[in-house]
């Protein structure tokens, strides 16, 4: 094992600091927009459509997308593939980051973010599903910054901190799942109170189940994604530890998301069936509901598994993007699309630039903070004062 | 399918939900000897048992 080259970055000026530097710089002036003139100066929200893409995009896609933590670190530590440990760093930092920017976005459609503490310490609505989410996602939030605080200690040398903490790590990891369990399939449960504003296809009873497995698939294909992506960019950083078993980590988690994605096929069309609402497969909203079902779930499933057979990297990687976006388009769907379906075109929800822009914003701020971190801490490599110690 | 009371519905769409589990159960033992057979199954039984196997 070798401790990787860290060169750091050549300039502050490179292109990536730039473009980065300019969204920033115009996601600052959205937010004091939003946070002095108030949410409808930067939002096309109304009364018929209270949730946008912030909450479409940034809270749904955001949470499932982050599920590669408890994806990964159940594989590891629950069910002893000790061959993917290498990816539970990687995993667990994109999942602290996608929550916390989760929590972070969630204030410019709330507002009043001092009073974000409110509902879960003043005054708790035990009866909302909204409830159950929010206290999910704070104390899941906590699980995960305990899982990652091992590398930042290691990066600053405290040393009996990390050991206390690194003997916390199977309970931390039984506490993630249960949580990630509970939130997963409570953001699903969220729309079964509107069964007369969204489309009879994606509404069903069986909405938490739905949100909960597709969520394991499109953690595990993000694993895929997000590695293959740093093996890119980030190469520089990782150890030949971390590089040896990328290959297998691909491969294993593979396997797993074409099973989880042919299980979710199925629990689909079984809640298609379960409704009669065959007939809704002929019309535009069909169509829709088929595009997403075959082109982005059993496409994926037929990709991964031709690809672990062939042992083809290079198509189980391409399965990953079609899941990523699978899940971001079922997210949209239900939430936007074939939300309040009803509705003349006229009065449908479209984002505002300034809503894209905020999302373009929060996604930038995590891909400039992983990188700030796995340029500095033992992400991808292992701190040459710890090896094999764990 | 036209029902003409609920029962009548229920049966029907429970009763095209069976089919789908029985579709399912056998689907899902195809589907796993397709994704554990090829390339790397062979690999990895090479590795296991050399060449006899």
């Amino acid at each position: 094992m070798s401790t990787p080259a860290n060169n750091g970055p050549k300039s502050a000026f490179n292109t990536f600091n730039l473009v980065a530097g300019a969204i920033i710089l115009v996601g600052l002036v959205i937010t004091v927009i939003r946070f002095t003139q108030g949410i409808g100066s930067v939002t096309n929200l109304d009364n018929n459509n209270p949730w946008g893409i912030w909450i479409g995009f940034d809270l749904l896609c955001g949470v499932a997308l982050a599920a590669g933590g408890y994806t990964t670190s159940a594989a590891c530590y629950i069910f002893g593939l000790k061959r993917f440990h290498s990816a539970v760093r990687p995993a667990i930092l994109t999942a602290f980051l996608g929550y916390a920017l989760v929590v972070f976005a969630l204030q410019y459609d709330l507002g009043r973010p001092w009073r974000l503490p409110y509902p879960i310490f003043y005054q708790q609505g035990t009866t909302s599903l909204l409830f159950e989410v929010g206290l999910c996602v704070m104390l899941y939030l906590t699980v995960l910054f305990i899982e990652f605080t091992p590398a930042m200690f290691e990066w600053l040398g405290w040393k009996k901190i990390r050991k206390v903490v690194v003997k916390l790590t199977l309970a931390l990891t039984i506490f993630g799942v249960v949580l990630s369990t509970l939130h997963q399939s409570s953001l699903g449960a969220l729309y079964t109170i509107a069964p007369s504003k969204l489309h009879p296809l994606w509404y069903s009873p069986y909405m938490p189940l739905y949100f909960f497995v597709s969520s394991i698939a499109a953690g595990m294909s993000m694993v895929i994604f997000e590695g293959t992506l740093s093996h890119k960019k980030m190469h520089r950083m990782m150890d030949e530890e971390y590089l040896k078993h990328h290959d297998g980590v691909v491969l294993g988690f593979g396997k797993a998301a074409s099973l989880v994605l042919f299980g979710y096929f199925f629990v689909k069309m079984i809640g298609v069936a379960y409704d009669n609402n065959w007939h809704y497969l002929v019309s535009g909203y069909g169509l829709l509901f088929l595009t997403e079902m075959l082109g982005f779930v059993a496409l994926p499933c037929f990709l991964y598994a031709v690809g672990v057979r062939d042992k083809n990297l290079g198509l189980i990687k391409k399965a990953a993007i079609i899941t990523v976006l699978g899940i971001v388009f079922n997210r949209f769907n239900v939430s936007l699309i074939a939300f309040n379906y009803h509705l003349p075109s006229s009065e449908r929800y479209f984002p505002s630039m300034m809503e894209i822009g905020i999302s373009v914003f929060v996604v930038t701020i995590g891909v400039v903070v992983f990188r700030f971190i796995t340029t500095r801490m033992p992400i991808f490599f292992e701190h040459p004062d710890y090896k094999g110690d764990h | 399918m036209e029902a003409h009371n609920l029962q009548e519905y229920y049966t029907f769409t429970k009763g095209i939900v069976y089919l789908f589990m029985g579709g399912a159960l056998v689907g899902v033992t195809l589907f796993w000897q397709f994704l554990m057979g090829g390339k790397a199954y062979r690999d990895e039984n090479k590795k296991n048992y050399g060449d006899h196997h």
